[in-house]
């Protein structure tokens, strides 16, 4: 009789663990701030589906997908650290919370990322694929993560970024370009002229302009640039 | 031969000076507990007057640290007086405050009542429950008290429409009621369109026009208190042209009227309110109007009005304002007019001009004994003539005038400009010239008063005439002012205001009566010419009637000058617009707008420097501290009207640190101050006060308590340590060598209990000063046989014990006030909410019975109907022991009914039963109170 009631209690708890393992809803952690083309989401736990919208919260663990002509722009919600997906993309969000904010580790299984990170007051941001890891304090720089190797291309600030085979680490700074290859060899040279990929959120275009362009008697000219 | 009337008819000379009547009742107040950092701060008081009306009743509070008061006046209600201190200005180095209630004869009644300026109430601030969640959402630029963060739009930024999307982080978020957030665009409201989680505020318009777009969001947190809305702007661009202009508004307001009947007096208000905020594309506005029907024209005001216009290079108020130009000047005073900011980066103008405080007719009591024999026929009063009067008040005497009904005040006008050049961030320089003026020219008499005989006049001043033909003239003591500040400062910040280099120097000129107006040159001349060789001459002679050598008033005199009045003597020398020979360079009156020169004028030589003040001063915050070391000298007579809580008379220095530990869980502060008096060695000695304060505030993190503990040593010496008998026999002791200690504990801490959330506040604070000569003095008694508390050689006899061969008529000033407060909230599974409150205050003068104070009561708030309908209800009971005696229980219910989303009604009852203790010149007496209130409230 005893045992009947064990072996009750210990299913209905298991049940009840798998229910909430199932079920359970990680912590809001980034926004979708931009979206165009197809992208999916897959939340922890979950499938793929197309079900991101302008204003979606994205949640601990979730999974986020650009297809061919996707483009996502993920901004977290405790320090509005951006991270910018181009076409073809596919990464893993990982954030726990503390008083302080996000600490931030990003899972990247390939694709084109621009990260615009900003200054972290909870550890370093932790950007990490098959072939290396990157650690951030506050920057931006782009990532290129194919099955043949990694490039780390910086802007602005410094990224450390480890080679995970030969543990191997490098400094890139703005104007610099590391390059991590799944044999353990990890380099850095300047950035190549266009080797910047384009960023098709930038906010290139967001309104009209006026311009009014003033010669003196010496020919000398100014322009006066309105903005509206 | 005229005789001067005013001679004739003044009948007395009333002087009264505006100081702490403590005998005269009581500030019955309990200082709040688990007051946090960031939070506003409710303080409530009760006034026990002894029947005597009140004119107002201020709160002066300060960062503890700062110089300066904030002043707010209190506002009354159900017989409470309350004021709310923004969180915004309380920090973690501590908040300092005092309750100043005047009485309407001008006497004041002090909330400490020990030398409450200097040794003001201190509370201890608790650090914020998430401080490093706070300092992360402050580092995002989030809103002060919600901890909101904006994360799109960026703030003045501009997207395009199909981009468009207000997000909203809720990140650092605590408490906040999701139900009662509610999202405006453009004054619309769009919360049915929004998002709201618990992580984040989302909207996502499918279509949005181009243009200027404001969003506002307002939230409450659980307790019901309206979080600060979070409100910003950005555009929306197409590739059309924007050409519309947007106007927005939204605000709140409420009528409230009430019933009271309180100590068996019936009292009925009734106050509104409406405040708003909004934009006309770029240019934002923000408004208020409070009305009263306390408004009183013989009080300062007690409406409210405020409309303000800001740019983000102008900022216009008009209205009631609390300006800052600089700390010597004005800061934190109401004043009742306009002010503007401009900011053009290098160059800066401030300016404000206003009343400071509004005309009230000064009034006393008057009574006329009108004269029924006039013996000898002249018109005239004179017991000795065997004249008789009518006495009405059968007190065996004539009166002519009786009580000071009201000392009244001045209209008193400011005008401040400050040019400042430099951008405020790092580097600034200002020069200051400030003027604050009473107006003495269009006073009159009350104008309401039944007897048609009284003539204009200066408000403090009576010229009336009374049923006997004579002219009465009573001063109640009070004169016009003018005062004159010029000054400078300069700002200096480095490494993004790590380091800091402030300071300010200022000069001010104070023409104590300017009744006269101004100085001649010729009275110029005649005042400060005192070359020898000059001399007097005797030009006016009288005939000395009764021959006791001096004039007296009826004897005739050759009125040589014409002026009516009999003059002793007078200069040989005719005014001739010299002094010392040399030309005045400049006639006083030419000056009259600027500042009305006069023999009252204090300093009459300002290069002695004794009207100066000057301080400097420079802060580093780094490594988590924040050191600050600053100098200060205020001269004796260095004057503000605008600013009357300077003190005076002190040199001095202080220096302190703030420190940051263990990622801002514990914070340190340490503070020591010296100042001294006597700057113009014109005191028989000179007095030191140090201070010493030392705190500690821990918050340890979730689950676990919040600690603050602080103490202070706070110590006066006049270096005097002898006594002695002055001129008139009357033994002195000014011996003054005291220790103040201060010591304050308080915790909170939030528990569950029984299956529910408590949070639990404990404050405990001891304050004990001892005076260092007291078994000195009490060492001494004499026999005052005379029992006139003077110690008369030769027939009196007294125990010399300290050998000093003098009497100490020994009065101890030693002092221990100890108060203890616990409040308990809890919080129910179900929509309830309770509140247990226990507070004693002990207070322990010598000499004086010791006096107690205690209030225990018990509350709660149930939501019902959806949460539309909030019950309320609270019983409480409060006595006193010692001095002013009574028991009150008090029994409180209430509701408030929400109507949609904009409205609410509210209606509360009070039932109270009041028993006063009998005294030695009273009997008990006992009173049934009832309060009964209604509100409608209003958003919009």
């Amino acid at each position: 009789m005893h045992n009947r009631y064990f072996k009750f209690l210990i299913i209905s708890i298991l049940s009840l663990f798998v229910h909430s393992s199932l079920f359970a809803q990680g912590d809001g952690v980034a926004v979708t701030a931009k979206i165009k083309g197809k992208t999916e989401h897959k939340p922890a736990g979950g499938s793929y589906q197309s079900d991101l919208k302008r204003g979606t919260l994205i949640r601990d663990r979730a999974w986020v997908r650009t297809k061919d002509d996707g483009y996502l722009a993920l901004m977290f919600i405790d320090d509005k650290s951006l991270l910018k997906l181009r076409e073809n993309s596919e990464l893993e969000i990982r954030a726990d919370r503390s008083a302080g904010g996000l600490n931030k580790s990003i899972r990247m299984s390939f694709g084109k990322v621009k990260a615009e990170i900003s200054p972290q007051r909870s550890g370093e941001f932790i950007i990490s694929t098959p072939t290396s890891v990157a650690s951030v304090k506050g920057t931006i720089f782009w990532i290129i993560s194919t099955p043949e190797g990694d490039q780390f291309i910086g802007i602005e600030g410094t990224v450390e970024v480890t080679n995970n085979e030969s543990g191997q680490t490098v400094t890139v700074t703005a104007g610099q370009t590391a390059t991590s290859n799944p044999d353990g060899s990890i380099d850095v040279q300047p950035t190549p002229e266009g080797g910047v990929p384009e960023d098709p959120g930038a906010t290139d275009d967001e309104g009209n302009q006026l311009r009014i362009r003033l010669e003196n008697a010496d020919g000398e000219t100014k322009e006066i640039i309105i903005n509206y | 031969m005229s005789i001067n009337p005013y001679f004739k008819g003044i009948i007395t000379l009333l002087v009264f000076s505006p100081v702490l009547v403590l005998d005269q009742g009581k500030v019955l107040h309990a200082p709040p507990a688990g007051v946090e950092v960031g939070r506003d701060v409710e303080i409530i008081a009760s006034i026990e007057s002894q029947g005597e009306a009140l004119s107002d009743v201020k709160l002066l509070y300060r960062e503890r640290g700062t110089r300066s008061y904030n002043e707010i006046s209190m506002i009354e209600s159900s017989g409470l007086y309350s004021a709310i201190i923004p969180g915004s200005d309380v920090s973690d180095a501590g908040l300092e405050y005092l309750i100043i209630a005047e009485l309407i004869s001008g006497g004041q009644i002090a909330f400490p009542e020990i030398d409450p300026y200097e040794q003001p109430i201190y509370l201890v601030t608790l650090l914020e429950k998430t401080s490093e969640a706070v300092e992360a959402a402050r580092a995002q630029g989030a809103v002060e008290g919600s901890n909101m963060v904006i994360l799109s739009p960026d703030v003045n930024s501009r997207v395009r429409a199909e981009e468009t999307l207000i997000a909203v982080s809720l990140f650092y978020t605590e408490n906040l009621d999701l139900s009662t957030v509610k999202v405006f665009l453009n004054g619309i409201d769009i919360s049915d369109n929004t998002v709201i989680s618990e992580d984040l505020i989302t909207y996502a318009p499918e279509k949005i026009n181009a243009g200027l777009k404001t969003v506002i969001i307002e939230a409450s947190d659980l307790f019901g208190e309206a979080l600060k809305p979070l409100q910003w702007d950005f555009s929306v661009v197409s590739k059309k042209v924007r050409t519309e202009s947007r106007f927005k508004i939204s605000g709140k307001g409420f009528v409230d009227t009430r019933s009271d009947k309180i100590k068996g007096q019936t009292d009925d208000v009734s106050t509104s309110r409406v405040s708003f905020r909004g934009n006309y594309d770029f240019l934002k506005f923000r408004g208020l109007a409070y009305i009263t029907s306390k408004e009183d024209k013989f009080l300062q005001p007690k409406n409210r009005y405020m409309f303000a216009l800001n740019t983000n290079w102008l900022t216009m108020n008009f209205g009631d304002i609390n300006p800052n130009i600089t700390p010597l000047t004005i800061s934190g005073k109401r004043i009742r007019g306009v002010e503007g900011n401009l900011l053009l980066g290098f160059f800066n103008l401030h300016t404000v001009y206003g009343e400071l405080e509004r005309e009230i007719p000064s009034d006393i009591n008057l009574i006329t004994e009108p004269l029924t024999v006039d013996v000898n026929g002249d018109g005239e009063y004179s017991a000795s003539d065997g004249d008789e009067f009518t006495d009405l008040n059968g007190d065996g005497s004539r009166d002519k005038a009786g009580d000071i009904l009201r000392t009244g005040t001045f209209r008193r006008t400011l005008f401040a400009i400050r040019p400042s050049f430099g951008p405020s961030k790092n580097l600034q320089w200002g020069l200051t010239f400030a003027r604050a003026r009473d107006d003495s020219l269009i006073a009159m008499n009350i104008e309401d008063r039944a007897d048609p005989s009284l003539l204009p006049g200066r408000p403090s001043r009576f010229d009336y005439t009374n049923s006997d033909g004579e002219e009465i003239f009573i001063d109640i003591g009070k004169t016009p002012q003018d005062n004159m500040i010029i000054g400078s400062d300069l700002f200096l910040g480095f490494n993004n205001r790590r380091i800091v280099l402030e300071g300010e120097v200022a000069l001010s000129l104070l023409a104590r009566d300017i009744t006269d107006g101004p100085f001649t040159k010729v009275g110029l001349d005649t005042l400060l010419d005192n070359d020898q060789g000059f001399g007097f001459i005797d030009a006016e002679l009288f005939t000395d009637s009764n021959g006791n050598g001096v004039y007296d008033l009826g004897e005739p005199f050759t009125d040589d000058n014409n002026d009516n009045i009999w003059n002793d003597r007078r200069r040989k020398d005719p005014p001739d617009g010299q002094i010392g020979g040399v030309d005045i360079p400049f006639d006083p009156k030419d000056l009259e707008k600027l500042f009305i020169l006069n023999q009252s004028v204090i300093p009459l030589d300002p290069s002695g420097l004794n009207s100066l003040s000057y301080n400097a001063g420079i802060k580093f915050s780094y490594l988590k501290q924040f050191i600050r070391a600053r100098y200060r000298f205020v001269g004796a007579e260095f004057n503000s009207l605008a600013n009357p809580f300077i003190r005076k008379d002190i040199k001095g220095f202080d220096i302190s640190d703030r420190i940051r530990l263990l990622s801002n869980k514990m914070i340190v502060n340490v503070r020591y101050e010296r100042l001294e008096n006597n700057l113009s060695d014109d005191k028989l000695n000179t007095t030191v006060t140090t201070s010493f304060d030392g705190g500690l505030s821990i918050y340890p993190g979730k689950d676990l308590p919040r600690i603050s503990l602080n103490i202070r040593d706070y110590e006066r010496d006049n270096s005097i340590d002898t006594t002695g008998f002055n001129s008139f026999g009357i033994f002195e002791d000014k011996r003054e060598l005291t220790s103040t200690i201060t010591s304050t504990f308080s915790i909170s801490y939030d528990a569950s209990a029984f299956g529910v959330k408590h949070t639990i506040n404990l404050n405990i604070s001891n304050s004990e000063k001892t005076d260092d000569f007291e078994d000195d003095r009490l060492r001494e008694v004499f026999i005052d046989l005379d029992g006139d508390g003077i110690f008369d050689p030769g027939e009196e006899t007294f125990t010399d014990l300290n050998g000093d061969n003098a009497y100490s008529s020994f009065v101890s000033s030693n002092f221990t006030s100890t108060q203890i407060s616990v409040v308990v909230n809890t919080k129910y599974d179900l929509p309830l909410k309770t509140q247990l409150q226990f507070l004693q205050n002990n207070n322990e003068t010598s000499g004086q019975p010791q006096f107690t104070y205690t209030v225990l009561s018990v509350g709660g708030e149930y939501l019902m109907l959806n949460k539309k309908l909030t019950l309320n209800g609270a019983l409480k009971r409060s006595s006193t022991t010692g001095g002013i005696e009574f028991r009150e229980n008090r029994i409180s219910v209430g509701a408030r009914y929400k109507i949609g989303k904009k409205q609410s009604i509210l209606a509360k009852a009070d039932f109270s039963s009041r028993t006063e203790n009998a005294t030695e010149t009273t009997q008990e007496k006992k009173f049934n109170d009832t309060i009964f209130r209604a509100r409608y409230s209003l958003s919009f």
